[in-house]
């Protein structure tokens, strides 16, 4: 079925090598001062130029097409989950904070506030309208916000409300939101898709039909929707009545089309019938790169690709045997030939392109970690210790993914390399995003392959869904009280700095015991015919709207 | 007929979907893990935890009434997805149709009637064309046109007239490529047969105009056969669309055919793969009309052919 695999080769919600980040100290401290600033450019370990920012924009543009790895399913911010709606929705609404291209928040629509530990305010912006005139009120975010808590709206966001009692108008511009306990996580998450403020009267007017081409959407972004045909294409028209004077958008409109076959995206980009993409499925990198008409920017990223342990009953339950796993993997290896050197070798469970805060703290907790290397000696030695030798572990893959497929054959080599057997549970594209969604369906399995990723600048926002035991992708039941306790401190923690203490502190554990085994963490690729410019290369494109930046190059 | 094959199609399309393993909710959340209470309002809101039955004769008795659904990926009538696809589809395989017929038929003309070189290198190219698969024939297209030359976009359909055909003719190529191969050797080989037969010796021995004996004595009883070759490989170019549609990335029924079955939006994947029997059923018939208009002993609705 060579039709179907192409098709959906990467068709992957969360799942895909990516690029982020970074690695030395300078790295870092250019990141840190780059937000406002030329294009720092770092070096990485293994060479690869890493930026935060791309050439400002000399110019305006009639017209620009962007590349994303298939067309959007619905604007509504709920149910907005992957690369391509988190791209488009981010480009036409705002949420209440802002994220940066370095990973740190700003004040968004409004300025957020902790009165006390579990009270927060939110300060509006007078300025700020929607794209029909209407200024924001408190009736809008109280609504956004409640909508995006309610279960019964189905969004994909309610758990990070989990802490909050009440959202309430206490001033013409002011919201405050009391929290059961303190959630110093709420604020990031408020930065992300959780946070974006809709017209409430545009969406009950609207109702089941908010969100699609049928119904559209009222936001408040620097664009605004032109034309929608459903299941393709979406052109966004310039706001000229955007409330953000500094920050007007660049380009008078911007087509997004949904190319999900990744050597047609890059034979687009090649010949300049799109302008630009945030590539996700790296396997046209190669091509890519030797286009002349292409500039190809590397940049920081939230993802990280896992290898999920989904039971603890098989093999995989004792530490052992997840540790002679990992000794097992060649990580170099992997990283150079299937996602073509896009990505590094991870030390610590999460991307450094999560570091949003605390940047010393984080960097000095990866400089003490050894980077993840094979040792197939100790990783047998291990495997006989557990008396797991000649064991058998099922991995669930999709050849229908190439990547999926690609690295489950790598992991197939690994295990058998130390005396356990592999099964590999192939089945269609959809039926590997089911695993994540029907207990049921991975019931046979001991393992998955994911790249996925938190929604804000911090490692705990990704660690949290799968290492404490009510995480959303905590497949296995994996429990340690020690990892939930820091993560609870620091969730509670209001300094950032001893946040980030309270985050290493159970990363470092997480490396230990390895419920999820990191294999790598990708940058975000970002690729720009050479007549355009602007946005940044990391992944604050999944949440700010930076096609706004996106202008004629000089 | 046709309403029948309607039907028993939709019974066997609704019955697969079904039966395959997993849930169009997991197409929907993209594998995200969702608390247990947004899962049961999704279920409700799309209707996905009714019993199959229940959820056929649904989706049958709006069929019945015009409605024919609505796609819950998209949330909008499967109409309104359905119809500028289906334009777009449409021309696409209408103009490989014509490629089809068109090229098949003077190649292989050219092959019978002029044995030696051109012949020899008509049957190996055809050889070679007719074992190419649609999407290599993309391949090879776009990077030799497109990206090397620059002739031709690679991605669209393109807007205005003069527009699509230049951004559907390599599309056009790719998918006729095969079939137009095939009827070519089909033609040659029933063009020399019939120039074998003794009533063509016969004109030819009484001195007759070889461009008369080609038109009247060949041509017309090889028609048969050649149109029978165009007509399947015809209907088959609205399989292979999907495929060629895929490759350049052309947002027509047979991409979002493939995009709509694996994400098991129901609504959707009923509706194109009908319109695709329907198409298929009609071309099959034109063919049919052809044989009688081509040979008068061919009657419709008798069953002596």
């Amino acid at each position: 079925m060579i039709i179907f695999s192409r098709f959906r080769s990467d068709r992957r919600p969360h799942r895909q090598p990516h690029k982020a980040l970074f690695c030395s100290f300078i790295a870092v401290a250019l990141i840190a001062l780059s937000a406002c600033s030329g294009q720092p450019q770092a070096t990485n370990s293994r060479g690869t130029k890493l930026t935060v920012t791309t050439p400002e924009a000399v110019g305006d543009l009639d017209s620009a097409t962007w590349g994303m790895y298939r067309p959007i399913n619905s604007l509504d911010p709920i149910v907005a989950f992957d690369y391509p709606e988190n791209t488009v929705v981010a480009t036409l609404c705002e949420a209440i904070l802002r994220q940066q291209p370095d990973g740190s928040l700003k004040p968004g629509l409004a300025t957020l506030k902790y009165q006390a530990p579990t009270t927060i305010t939110l300060d509006l912006r007078p300025e700020v309208r929607f794209w029909d005139g209407t200024p924001v009120t408190t009736a809008d975010v109280i609504f956004s916000l409640q909508r995006a808590a309610d279960p019964k709206a189905g969004g994909y966001y309610t758990e990070v409300f989990d802490r909050v009692s009440s959202i309430t108008a206490t001033g013409p511009n002011q919201v405050t939101i009391t929290l059961k306990q303190p959630d110093y996580w709420l604020e990031g998450e408020l930065s992300s898709l959780a946070g974006v403020v809709v017209e409430k009267r545009y969406a009950q007017a609207h109702g089941d039909s908010f969100g699609t081409p049928a119904g559209g959407i009222m936001c408040t972004g620097p664009y605004r929707v032109q034309t929608w045909k459903a299941g393709g294409d979406i052109t966004v028209t310039k706001n000229d009545s955007y409330w953000d004077t500094s920050a007007q958008a660049k380009a008078k409109q911007i087509t997004f089309t949904g190319v999900t076959d990744a050597s047609a995206m890059a034979k687009g980009l090649s010949s300049g019938e799109i302008d630009g993409a945030y590539v996700q499925d790296v396997v046209s990198l190669p091509a890519l790169q030797r286009a002349s008409s292409l500039n190809i920017y590397y940049g920081a990223s939230f993802d990280s690709d896992m290898f999920i342990v989904t039971s603890l009953a098989g093999p995989l339950g004792d530490v052992r045997v997840r540790r002679a796993l990992s000794l097992a993997f060649d990580r170099k290896t992997y990283i150079k030939s299937a996602v073509h050197g896009a990505a590094q070798v991870p030390r610590m469970p999460t991307n450094p392109g999560t570091w949003g805060f605390a940047h010393g703290v984080f960097q000095q907790a990866w400089d003490s970690m050894p980077e993840l290397k094979v040792d197939l000696t100790k990783a047998r030695q291990l495997v006989k210790e557990a008396g797991a030798d000649g064991k058998t572990i099922v991995i669930g893959t999709s050849t229908a993914i190439a990547g999926v497929a690609l690295e489950a054959d790598a992991w197939r080599a690994a295990a058998e390399s130390i005396g356990l057997k592999v099964t590999l549970a192939n089945v269609s594209a959809n039926n590997y995003f089911n695993f994540f969604v029907d207990e049921k369906a991975r019931a046979n399995l001991d393992a998955l392959m994911v790249t996925t990723y938190g929604s804000y600048a911090d490692p705990a926002s990704l660690e949290s869904t799968y290492a404490l035991p009510n995480g959303s992708q905590n497949f296995s039941g994996y429990n340690n009280p020690q990892i939930t306790k820091l993560f609870g401190e620091a969730r509670s923690e209001a300094d950032p700095e001893q946040r980030a203490k309270l985050d290493v502190e159970a990363e470092k554990l997480i490396m230990d015991d390895l419920p999820w085994i990191p294999v790598s963490a990708p940058y975000v690729v970002l690729v720009m015919n050479k007549r355009v410019t602007g946005p940044p290369s990391t992944f604050n494109y999944m949440s700010a709207p930076v096609m706004a930046m996106l202008g004629a190059a000089g | 007929m046709l309403v029948l094959t309607l039907l028993a199609s939709s019974i066997v399309i609704y019955a697969a979907l079904y039966l395959a393993p997993g849930t169009p909710l997991s197409a929907l959340t993209g594998g995200r893990p969702l608390p247990e209470e947004t899962i049961r309002v999704l279920e409700q809101k799309y209707h996905l935890d009714d019993p199959v039955l229940v959820g056929y004769w649904h989706w049958l008795n709006g069929a019945m009434h015009g409605d024919f659904g609505t796609s819950f990926v998209q949330r909008v009538p499967v109409t309104d997805l359905i119809a500028p696809r289906a334009l777009t589809t449409a021309e696409l395989v209408f103009y490989a149709a014509v490629l089809v017929v068109v090229f098949g038929v003077a190649i292989g003309l050219l092959g019978a009637l002029r044995p030696g070189i051109v012949d020899s290198g008509m049957l190996i190219s055809t050889t070679v064309l007719a074992a190419t698969p649609s999407f290599v024939a993309a391949t090879v297209l776009i990077s030799v046109f497109s990206v090397r030359l620059g002739w031709f976009p690679t991605l669209g359909a393109g807007d205005g007239l003069l527009d699509q055909i230049r951004h559907l003719t390599l599309p056009a190529i790719a998918l006729a490529t095969s079939s137009l191969a095939l009827v070519a050797r089909v033609t040659r080989a029933s063009v020399l047969e019939e120039a074998d037969r003794e009533h063509v010796q016969t004109a030819q021995a009484r001195g007759l105009p070889r461009r008369l004996i080609v038109r009247r004595h060949v041509l017309r009883n090889a028609a048969i056969p050649i149109t029978t070759v165009t007509g399947v490989t015809i209907a088959s170019l609205v399989a292979a669309v999907a495929v060629v549609e895929q490759a350049f990335n052309i947002d027509g029924l047979g991409a979002y055919l493939v995009e709509a079955a694996s994400s098991k939006d129901f609504a959707v994947v009923q509706a194109i793969s009908l319109l695709l029997v329907v198409a298929f059923v009609l071309t099959s018939t034109v063919v049919d009309i052809l044989y009688a208009a081509l040979d008068p002993r061919v009657k419709l609705g008798s069953h002596t052919s």
